[in-house]
Formats: structure tokens, C-alpha cells, sequence
């Protein structure tokens, strides 16, 4: 009988507990921080859980194919974040990165059509619509503009704060205005929430905005179930329902994609200028085995008429900017925009 | 060196083990010169003591839903518990341990302020002795609970097992803010443990009641959790969070629950040093080790190394039995 002698199972315990203290037999070992290993890595988990290769038409095997053989495990770190970059720029998608100590990695794609299509000029829109007297409230820089008529908004950044209130305050200051021309132009995105609050004064019907899933599996088109969001409710809040114009171009990326194709269901509102960059999908991040860290999507997002704007969200009156008026100082989008304002 | 301490740990518990082997023959002598006594009674003190300490090591922590690479870094671990009972009866403790581990990534090292993990642990737990008293110096056994022939005032070295059972919960919150939107993972383990200790009574002497004069005591125990209720993220690994709802109604909306058999395991090895009638120093060392396996979406094991002090302190003494003395 084991409980007759101590020693026996002084012994068990002893011997039960050299086996323990040590969670290297329990765990399997960390996946080897060679190049190989990374490549093969971030190779494989974009091929599982990266949610757009329906939209970005890409064939993945063959990325592998091409780029695989160039790894070897005494490459250079430089070398290796060459090869990733050429990996990820095949997406074209600005949610997909990778990032070291060193350098970072993006979509080249959305950086060139960011800045080579912009269709913003900063100087014309400080001196001549913000102006000197401008206002700032929270993340929002404005002033009137067309003779006191108009409310030119100029907001640059999801991350910067946009609480209803704010906007509430900012809308309360003019009172006699007869539109607002918002300007989200080379807004990168950031904050989900901040759309939410900006909608909030928006006369709600409650309609679809649009529909998101998630990545479910490793299968390219295993998704979960669609979620249907709607417009939020105006609660207390007295909805803006004047003419509302919101100014897009190629730098709009992320929660700026995402803000326009919400308001593009309110009656009031029309958006103007270039389509949007894209970006309507969720992304998710991690370390690769070498530490270096990267993102990419996992989630789609559907539009009321079934489409997957990820590639950018169209306008729905193109105009784009005019060497000729920047040249004698107009920004002809936001003049477009306070003329249709006027004309409403 | 992760293995040093508790194999360190390990050698000072065996040499305790056998050094009573070793010095009990001078004691023998002595012996037949020491009253015994027959104490007849059913049971000891009811006690209440308050367990406070901190522990201090190394945690590890690795979720493969977001890199398949173990994040370690310096832990430290607050505990605070409620023990109830007598060493001659059932003893229910409960045990909140928190610790906070602050994190290097691996392999290339970029000391990050902003990656931690937190690990709360809550343990309810029942133990009782399996066993009675083993002398260690000769083939005598103490029967804890009846009556028994006890060598009044002398000093002697005692082991004796107990077997508890109860149930734990584990809470891991790692973050970091490198991985954006997944920058936070949490996994929660809950399920039953059962757990089998062996307790060594250094240079033991009995009053008339009760053993607790032992001015020296070094425990060992080990147990596990063997089926584990696991919530851990699913697939996406991060929510759905789209704004349009509270964000506590879309917290934890993509976590799923699975179950993991032997998901949990720990050791504490130790020494416990009598500062008065049941209070006492205890300096130990906690190895703790859990992982969700492969069943779910995402393996998540944590373990950690951690070298406490804990003091417990009486809090409230209650004399149950009516003992009563029979000079032989």
C-alpha cells in the first residue's frame, strides 16, 4: 500500500514535482526566429486570416512561389524586410504593414495615390477659407465661408476628438447658416467611435449603413455572419437637417472611408470630390516569430447595394481640384460645395 | 535558469526530508524519560488567519493567436486569502493572487513599457489529511482525531499528507500596444483542482491539545485542475466593434468557450517559520503553469516562476473540543 510508508510517498510527490517547475515539457517550443521561419509565418497567416482576397483578386500561392525561394536563413534582416515588403505591397491594402525597429513597411500603392492624386491643397484652404480668425473646437478647425452663408468644417484626423457635443457647439455658433461643407480630405482615419458621434446629429431614419463580417476560418471565404449596422439614434440631440456636404479625395483611408459610406444614406447629405482610399476592413496585429510586428485584415465590410467598396468609396458628385483655381488661391471643390449649398 | 529554483527548492525540502533521520538518534535517548499523556478529544482550535504576501520572479505568456513567440519579463504577485479550520479538520482557504509582469518580446529584444500581463487567480480549496502523523525518527504514527498517546514536550519531526479539492479561476490579460486593435487578449480558465500536499513538522511538541508548537514546518504540495472550462478568443481574435453598439455589449463577442482537460497545474514548495500560536512567515516557491491546448481557436499557455513570502496571521481562535488529560 503507497500510504504505508512516508518515504514512498514523500518519494511520489518529490519525483511528481521534479516533473513540474518546468513548463518546457508541457509547452511546445516557440516557432524559430530564422528567416525562413518569418517568411513562412506571415506568409501563412495572411493566407488564413487575411478577410479581402475576394476584392483584392490576388494569388497568393504564387506570391509564395515567386518570393520563397529568394529566404535563406543567413540573409540580412534588410534583405528579409525587402522580400516581406514585396509580399505585403502584392494586397495593395493600406491596413496591411509590417514594422521593426527600424523601418516600417506599407502598401506603396495607397501612399502614392494618397499624395499623387491628392486633391487638397493646404495653403489655399488655410489663408482663404479657414482664415486667421478660424475657430477650433476640439478636433474641429472652422469658419464661415460664401458671405456668412455657409460653415466650412475642416476635420483632418479620427483621432482627433469629435464628440457630438462638440459638434453640437460648433453647429449652435451660427445659427442663420444654410449648410455645412465638411472636409475630410487626406483624412488617414482612426477613432470608429468619432463617426458615431459626428452621425449623431444627422436626422437618423434608422436605415442599414452597411453590413460587416469576420474571417471564421482558414478558407479564403470562411467568414462569420453578416452584422447589419444602422444609423445611429439622434436621442436628445437636434439633427442637423440642412444641406450637409462632406468633401472627399484619395487620401481618405480607414474610418474616413467608413464615415463616407455611412453618409451617403442621409438624405441631407452629399458627398463630393475623388473616391476614397479604401480601407473599410478591420485590421488585427501580432509579432512575427522575430519580433518584428505586423497587421492586416480581418474583416469585410458591405455597402447597402451589396458592394465591397474596400478599394474606395466613389463620390456622389466627382470634382476634382483645379491646378488653375489653387493658382488663384480657390479650393473649386469647396466653392462646388457652397454652391450647392446655396442653390438648395 | 528557469529550472534552478524550483530544483533548489526541491533539494532543501529532500534534505530536510532526511536530516531528522539523522539527528533523531541522539534525541532517542531522552525519550523514554518524557511524560506521555493520553489527550482525549475530538478536535483542535477553529481558527480564522489572514494570508498577506507578495511574490517575486519571472512570468511567461504566449498566445499564438497573436505571435508564436513567448513574451517574459520580471512578476511580481500581491496574494491575499482567508484560511479556516485547524490542522486536524477540514481547512478551506480562499487565495486572490494578482500579478503584474511587465514584458520583452523575444527574439530581438525592444524593452516596451507599454506590454504587460496581468494574471488574477482565485482559489477556493477544502484540504484535509489523508494520512496521520509519521514520525520520521521511528515507525510511529500520531492518529489525528481520536485518541491518540501523545510525547508530551517532546520534540519530534512529524510528516503527514492532505488531499484538497475546490475550484480555481484564472484570469490572463496581456496587452500590447503593438498589436493595434488585438493590442489587448484575454483567456479565462475555471474549473475544479485538486491538489495532494505534504507537510513536514520540524522539532514538534505537543501540549495538551494540540501540535501547533512545531516551531518549524516545510510543505510541498502540488495540483491540478483536471477539465477546465477555456474563454478565449475565436477566430478574428479581435471584435467586431463597429461603434453602433456599447462597447461592453461587443466586448467578448468573438471569444468562444471550450473545454481543456488538465488544463492547469501548480507546485509550491516551501517553509513556514512559527512566529506565535498560528501565526506564521511562509517562503515559498509557486510554480504555476496553464495552458487552453489546441481545442480552441488560439493556444494560450502562461506560466510563472515566483518566489513569495506570505504572512499568516491568526485572526480569530476558537477552542472546539473539551479535552480532557489522562496522566498515565
Amino acid at each position: 500500500m503507497l500510504w504505508k510508508n512516508h518515504k514512498t510517498v514523500t518519494t511520489a510527490l518529490l519525483a511528481l514535482m521534479l516533473f513540474a517547475g518546468c513548463e518546457k515539457i508541457f509547452m511546445p517550443r516557440d516557432t524559430e526566429a530564422t528567416p525562413t521561419a518569418t517568411f513562412d509565418y506571415l506568409w501563412q497567416q495572411i493566407d488564413e486570416r487575411y478577410s479581402l482576397f475576394d476584392v483584392k483578386k490576388v494569388d497568393w500561392d504564387a506570391v509564395r512561389d515567386s518570393l520563397r525561394p529568394r529566404v535563406y536563413d543567413e540573409m540580412s534582416n534588410d534583405s528579409l524586410f525587402a522580400i516581406l515588403k514585396k509580399m505585403i505591397n502584392t494586397l495593395d491594402d493600406g491596413h496591411v504593414d509590417i514594422w521593426g525597429n527600424y523601418d516600417i513597411a506599407s502598401s506603396e500603392q495607397i501612399y502614392l495615390q494618397r499624395y499623387a492624386n491628392s486633391n487638397f491643397d493646404l495653403n489655399t484652404v488655410a489663408l482663404n477659407y479657414l482664415r486667421a480668425d478660424h475657430h477650433t473646437t476640439g478636433g474641429l478647425v472652422y469658419n464661415s465661408i460664401a458671405g456668412g452663408q455657409v460653415l466650412y468644417i475642416r476635420y483632418s484626423s479620427f483621432s482627433n476628438s469629435a464628440s457630438t457635443a462638440l459638434m453640437q457647439t460648433v453647429i449652435n455658433r451660427y445659427p442663420d447658416i444654410k449648410g455645412i461643407v465638411f472636409d475630410i480630405r487626406q483624412n488617414g482615419g482612426g477613432e470608429i467611435q468619432n463617426e458615431w458621434n459626428l452621425m449623431a446629429l444627422l436626422p437618423s431614419q434608422g436605415q442599414l449603413l452597411y453590413s460587416t463580417q469576420m474571417k471564421a476560418g482558414p478558407a479564403h471565404d470562411d467568414f462569420g455572419p453578416l452584422k447589419q449596422v444602422y444609423a445611429p439614434d439622434n436621442g436628445d440631440n437636434e439633427p442637423f437637417t440642412k444641406p450637409f456636404v462632406l468633401l472627399t479625395d484619395r487620401g481618405c483611408y480607414s474610418a474616413a472611408s467608413s464615415f463616407a459610406l455611412c453618409l451617403k444614406s442621409y438624405p441631407n447629405v452629399t458627398v463630393m470630390g475623388d473616391t476614397t482610399a479604401g480601407g473599410l476592413a478591420v485590421p488585427s496585429g501580432g509579432a512575427l516569430p522575430n519580433g518584428w510586428n505586423y497587421r492586416f485584415c480581418v474583416s469585410r465590410t458591405i455597402a447597402p447595394d451589396g458592394i465591397n467598396y474596400e478599394h474606395g468609396v466613389p463620390p456622389d458628385q466627382v470634382v476634382r481640384l483645379s491646378p488653375a483655381a489653387i493658382a488663384a488661391g480657390r479650393d473649386n471643390i469647396i466653392d462646388s460645395a457652397a454652391t450647392l449649398i446655396l442653390n438648395n | 535558469m528557469r529550472h534552478l529554483p524550483s530544483h533548489i527548492a526541491l533539494l532543501i525540502f529532500a534534505a530536510a526530508c532526511l536530516w531528522p533521520s539523522a539527528v533523531s538518534a541522539q534525541e532517542k535517548s531522552d525519550t523514554t524519560k518524557l511524560e506521555e499523556i493520553v489527550v482525549q478529544h475530538s478536535y483542535g482550535h477553529k481558527t480564522t488567519s489572514l494570508r498577506l504576501g507578495i511574490g517575486a520572479g519571472y512570468a511567461l505568456y504566449r498566445d499564438l493567436g497573436t505571435a508564436p513567440i513567448s513574451f517574459k519579463g520580471l512578476a511580481l504577485q500581491p496574494v491575499v486569502g482567508l484560511e479556516l479550520g485547524g490542522m486536524r479538520r477540514w481547512t478551506t482557504t480562499v487565495d486572490a493572487f494578482t500579478s503584474v509582469a511587465i514584458l520583452e518580446d523575444a527574439p530581438q529584444p525592444k524593452f516596451n513599457f507599454g506590454s504587460f500581463g496581468i494574471s488574477n487567480t482565485l482559489r477556493f480549496k477544502m484540504k484535509r489529511h489523508i494520512t496521520s502523523l509519521w514520525s520520521l525518527e521511528s515507525e510511529d504514527k500520531l492518529y489525528l482525531g481520536h485518541n491518540d498517546k501523545y510525547p508530551l514536550g517532546q520534540k519530534k519531526h512529524y510528516v503527514f499528507f492532505s488531499a484538497g479539492f475546490g475550484a480555481a479561476n484564472f484570469l490572463d490579460v496581456t496587452v500590447n500596444p503593438d498589436y493595434e486593435n488585438a493590442a489587448a487578449g484575454v483567456s479565462d480558465f475555471i474549473g475544479p483542482e485538486l491538489s495532494l500536499r505534504a507537510d513536514l513538522y520540524l522539532n514538534t511538541i505537543f501540549n495538551s491539545y494540540d501540535i501547533d508548537k512545531a516551531d518549524k514546518q516545510m510543505h510541498c504540495e502540488i495540483g491540478l485542475m483536471p477539465l477546465a472550462a477555456v474563454l478565449r478568443p475565436g477566430y478574428s481574435y479581435i471584435d467586431n466593434y463597429t461603434a453602433a453598439q456599447p462597447v461592453m455589449d461587443a466586448l467578448f463577442d468573438d471569444y468562444e468557450w471550450h473545454i481543456k482537460p488538465f488544463a492547469a497545474i501548480y507546485t509550491d514548495i516551501g517553509l513556514d517559520i512559527l512566529t506565535g500560536p498560528y501565526n506564521r512567515i511562509s517562503v515559498s516557491y509557486l510554480w504555476t503553469y496553464r495552458s487552453s491546448g489546441n481545442s480552441g481557436q488560439w493556444r494560450f499557455d502562461h506560466a510563472s516562476h515566483l518566489l513569495h513570502i506570505d504572512f499568516i496571521v491568526l485572526l480569530k481562535s476558537k477552542r472546539s473540543c473539551s479535552g480532557r488529560i489522562i496522566k498515565l
